[in-house]
């Protein structure tokens, strides 16, 4: 018993981080109808600055505290993400404005190919480390419960809380505020919104930038639990059953989809996999999304597909 | 039409998409301020693309004003964003509707205060005007767009311009797609609207006839230029208007092998 | 459009029905097809067909099938790669399992069972839409890999997951030089091109332009969305089947053959992403350096004692953990990565090399990993210069 529900908690958080990718995606998909394939290139690329400036600052600077240098990184990292953000928008987003969503899929893996490449070629290949004093040591709860106690991991607990945290400020802005609201206008039809003044080009910075953020975040988090290197981008990969699992455009969907995954991946490699050879998280966090798709083609939480003919 | 009180003119526009296909060939007309003008015309007559000319959304499209002027009170406009237009207040209603499904009612009103930036309470009180003029969508305020009845939808694509305290709306056929109860409906709120509030509206319509009622002046388009322009009285006066657009003749129905009929409605094609 | 249509108008019905009713695109497809046929062979030395124009002509083959599903059935997929690997596999096993079966056979065959597992991976299609379906074609992708790597059987109990077949025959043509091999998948590719363009001209590739321009619709006006959309993914997958079955036989059937267990896969998935204009060298090298890292992981979650991985050689690694705690699926280590130094050079070996050596050794994983990332630096370096 005790056992299971360590793996219960253990998938739990290890799907809050799945959600913290997976609102990359939903993000960027709900404001400007983009799926954005690049997301994975874009947390590697925000980690590898992290790390990256992290290191140098107190070199540039003769700064000693660790805290403050890791401070002055994140805010150079952030507007790094800004930089990339305008881009974006400027070289590729603009010219295909009310182009269809495959093409602009495929213009995204483009960006990929380029942020991945200019990621590796200005901070290097080496595996970095970010140390943002996660708390490392697991530590045991509930020993009077459970023999043995469960083995918690502080540092997915602290992630956990500050997905949440992300997650729950991320709502509010899309739900309550006027630019959260011209998001979602912008993301059902781009010409209706352009028609009536909303301006597309900035809406576009905003969101890019606001999934560069997130993304940020979630290589911070990704990067001192696992180390900064190349492989960091296909992180993207786990948040992908996610996101369509929960719904394309919802937010509480990326939670709750991270959760579901997460469990069920924890659960099925433990006490399914030892008889089928083991190995099998990856292709079982897909084919349970695939399952909740059959009954819900439009995800748990994702708006319906509303189609007049 | 008097010179005074202009507010947007256009000067002998030329429209090109894509490089290659011209659809507009020199048009020119003037909106007067509190006016309603009808730009009429069949299909492909190239009313759509005027107003988005002058709305600036043609870029979108891939099209381009390749020459002539828009004025708006004597400034170019041309180059501005829709954006920039929308704050110097003018708003285009698109074609079909175009209301953001997935948002309620009441949000798409809202997302249409965008550019506004005197304060909530300017908005709210916007957004109550709105809902007296149209009060079928004070009772749908919650539901989703998408799952709203195409009057209201047209309501709301209307509603959501007027949030933006437009003074010159353009109206692109309000009628398609609508029952001719609801078209009567809407348009009457369209007059309401230009008496009670000055609203300037430009109109595009196929429904002749609706149009010329509620309108005050109108130009009638075909392959991208301007063939007769006139009062609306007197255009719906007209034999030619009235066998053309409006399905009515002297002589009850007409046969096509009337070859005088023929050579008449050449005259307009070329 | 380079050139226009204009003024070339047709007097018979056989002139209107033609593949080609535009002289231009008559002309400029002969031209290819004169060059491809006559002018690369006297151009071409062996580098070039071996290391570039095999490769070519195979993705192309397997671009063509995702052409038919994601460009005239509108169904989006990321799973190309994974019916590459079916058709590779079942080629083989058809291959060595059947005494005797000849080479062209055993191909088609791969394509058929390709065309077969992609109808049941097609099958959500049926419910699920658009971007949805895409990353659920993604489960086929992970499906297969997985499949390929844990049933020893598919492999003929390779050890190393990768399988080759040499001696390759037809009809008494002896396919060995890099020219032959050319030569046969140019061959093969004109044909399937030639079938896929006359089936999207016929009346089911106008089902499936309806289906893509707008399925309800199509529904609507009597097409069959089961039949359609199922038929697109079976041909698609055919065609990307037999692709990867030309791969396993034809390009790397020699030396580099250990590669077919898994790295072609992702190959696969990003030379569709990337349909034009591609470098296949540096898209293999790309995929090397990307998916070498997650090659470690965990083989049986029970007793998670052990971890393999895939060397640069194709080979297994295995290595035993102890004091590990795996929560994580990427790297295995849970505590702060350790920096050793590279013990790659010190010792002389290549990286590859090293790790088989560390990992019989049952070095802790962290290390196995730094090296695997040496490696690829190694690699990627060595291969640039």
């Amino acid at each position: 018993m005790g056992f299971f529900i360590e793996t219960l908690i253990g998938g739990l958080m290890a799907g809050m981080l799945y959600s913290l990718v997976a609102l990359g995606f939903v993000l960027i998909y709900k404001a400007s109808g983009v799926f954005n394939f690049a997301q994975g290139a874009m947390l590697l690329f925000a980690a590898l600055a992290m790390a990256r400036f992290s290191a140098w600052i107190p070199e540039w600077l003769g700064i000693d505290s660790l805290w403050l240098a890791n401070v002055i990184a994140f805010f150079i990292a952030g507007a790094l993400m800004y930089l990339v953000a305008w881009l974006i928008e400027r070289l590729v987003l603009r010219p295909l404005v009310n182009q269809e969503g495959a093409t602009l899929l495929m213009a995204t893996l483009g960006i990929a190919y380029v942020l991945e490449g200019l990621g590796t070629s200005i901070f290097g290949t080496a595996i970095y480390k970010i140390d943002v004093g996660m708390p490392k040591e697991p530590v045991l709860i509930l020993e009077g419960i459970f023999e043995g106690g469960l083995l918690i991991n502080k540092e997915d607990f602290v992630a956990a809380l500050i997905a949440a945290v992300l997650v729950a400020l991320l709502t509010l802005f899309f739900q309550k505020t006027v630019t959260g609201r011209a998001l979602r206008a912008v993301a059902d039809d781009h010409q209706a919104a352009q028609s009536i003044g909303i301006p597309l080009n900035h809406i576009w910075v905003i969101v890019w930038f606001v999934a560069g953020v997130v993304a940020l975040v979630a290589g911070v988090i990704w990067g001192s639990k696992l180390g900064v290197q190349f492989s960091l981008a296909t992180v993207a990969l786990r948040g992908l059953p996610v996101v369509i699992l929960g719904g394309l455009t919802s937010i509480p969907g990326a939670i709750i989809g991270g959760l579901i995954i997460g469990v069920g991946e924890k659960l099925s490699e433990v006490y399914l996999g030892p008889m089928v050879g083991g190995g099998i998280e990856i292709w079982f966090a897909y084919q349970l999304a695939l399952v909740f798709l059959l009954f819900r083609p439009q995800g748990l939480f994702g708006e319906k597909i509303i189609d007049r003919v | 039409m008097s010179t005074a009180n202009i507010l947007l003119k256009v000067n002998s526009i030329e429209v090109i998409y894509n490089h290659v296909i011209l659809v507009l060939k020199g048009v020119s007309f003037s909106v007067p301020e509190g006016g309603i003008v009808a730009l009429l015309g069949g299909n492909g007559a190239g009313k759509t693309t005027t107003l988005r000319a002058v709305s600036n959304l043609l870029r979108g499209e891939r099209g381009e004003v390749t020459k002539g002027t828009i004025e708006l009170r004597d400034e170019r406009i041309e180059a501005l964003s829709p954006a920039q237009l929308v704050k110097r207040g003018v708003i285009q209603v698109m074609e079909g509707r175009h209301c953001f499904a997935h948002l309620s009612i009441e949000e798409n009103l809202l997302a249409g205060a965008y550019t506004r930036t005197e304060g909530k309470a300017a908005i709210a009180e916007t957004l109550e005007k709105v809902y007296t003029y149209f009060p079928r969508l004070k009772t749908r305020r919650t539901s989703q767009a998408a799952y709203t009845s195409g009057g209201e939808q047209q309501m709301c694509a209307i509603g959501r311009a007027l949030m933006a305290n437009p003074r010159m709306v353009l109206l692109d056929e309000p009628s398609m797609g609508l029952a001719p109860q609801i078209v009567d409906e809407v348009f009457t709120i369209v007059r309401d609207l230009n008496q009670k509030e000055g609203v300037t509206f430009l109109l595009a319509e196929q429904n002749t006839n609706m149009a010329l009622r509620y309108a005050d002046f109108g130009y009638i388009l075909e392959n991208g230029r301007v063939v007769m322009e006139g009062a609306a009285s007197e255009l719906a006066a007209n034999e030619d208007v009235k066998e053309f657009y409006l399905g009515l003749s002297s002589a009850g129905r007409k046969s096509f092998r009337d070859v005088k009929h023929y050579r008449r409605r050449k005259r307009w094609l070329s | 459009m380079l050139y226009r249509e204009n003024g070339q108008f047709k007097t018979s019905y056989a002139a209107d029905q033609q593949i080609f009713p535009i002289a231009q695109d008559r002309w400029a497809i002969l031209g290819i097809l004169v060059f491809a046929f006559v002018g690369i062979p006297l151009l071409g030395d062996e580098y070039l067909f071996r290391a570039i124009l095999i490769p070519f002509l195979i993705l192309s083959l397997a671009a063509l099938g995702v052409n038919i599903l994601v460009g005239f059935c509108g169904q989006i997929t990321l799973g190309a790669g994974a019916f590459m690997a079916v058709g590779a596999y079942a080629a083989y096993n058809f291959h060595i399992r059947i005494e005797g079966l000849p080479l062209l056979v055993s191909i088609l065959l791969g394509g058929l069972t390709s065309a077969l597992v992609g109808i049941v991976f097609g099958i959500p299609s049926l419910r699920v839409r658009g971007l949805y379906l895409a990353v659920a074609t993604l489960a086929a992708q992970f499906f297969t890999d997985w499949v390929f790597l844990r049933i020893p059987w598919f492999t003929n109990n390779a050890s190393s997951g990768s399988v080759s077949v040499s001696n390759l025959q037809i009809m008494g043509w002896e396919i060995a030089t890099p020219f032959d091999k050319y030569m046969f998948c140019l061959v093969w590719l004109t044909i399937s091109a030639l079938l896929a363009k006359n089936m999207t001209r016929s009346a089911i590739g106008r089902q499936w332009m309806a289906i893509r321009d707008m399925d309800v619709a199509a529904e609507v006006i009597g097409i069959r969305p089961l039949f359609a959309k199922l038929s697109a993914f079976a041909v698609s997958s055919f065609f990307v089947g037999t692709a990867g079955a030309l791969w396993g036989f034809i390009h790397l059937s020699v030396g580099a053959g250990r590669f077919l267990g898994r790295s072609f896969v992702p190959v696969a998935v990003h030379g569709h992403y990337r349909r034009p204009r591609l470098d296949h060298g540096q898209l293999l090298r790309r995929s090397l350096h990307r998916h070498a890292a997650d090659r470690v992981e965990p083989v049986s979650a029970g007793d998670r004692r052990t971890v393999r991985g895939h060397d640069f050689d194709g080979r297994r690694v295995a290595c035993r953990v102890d004091h590990l705690r795996l929560t994580d699926h990427f790297f295995p280590d849970q505590g702060a990565p350790r920096y050793r130094p590279p013990v790659v050079h010190r010792q002389g070996k290549t990286p590859a090399l090293a790790i088989s050596a560390l990992s019989r050794a049952g070095e802790p994983v962290s290390l196995l990993l730094e090296l695997l990332s040496q490696t690829h630096h190694y690699y990627f370096n060595k291969r640039r210069h």
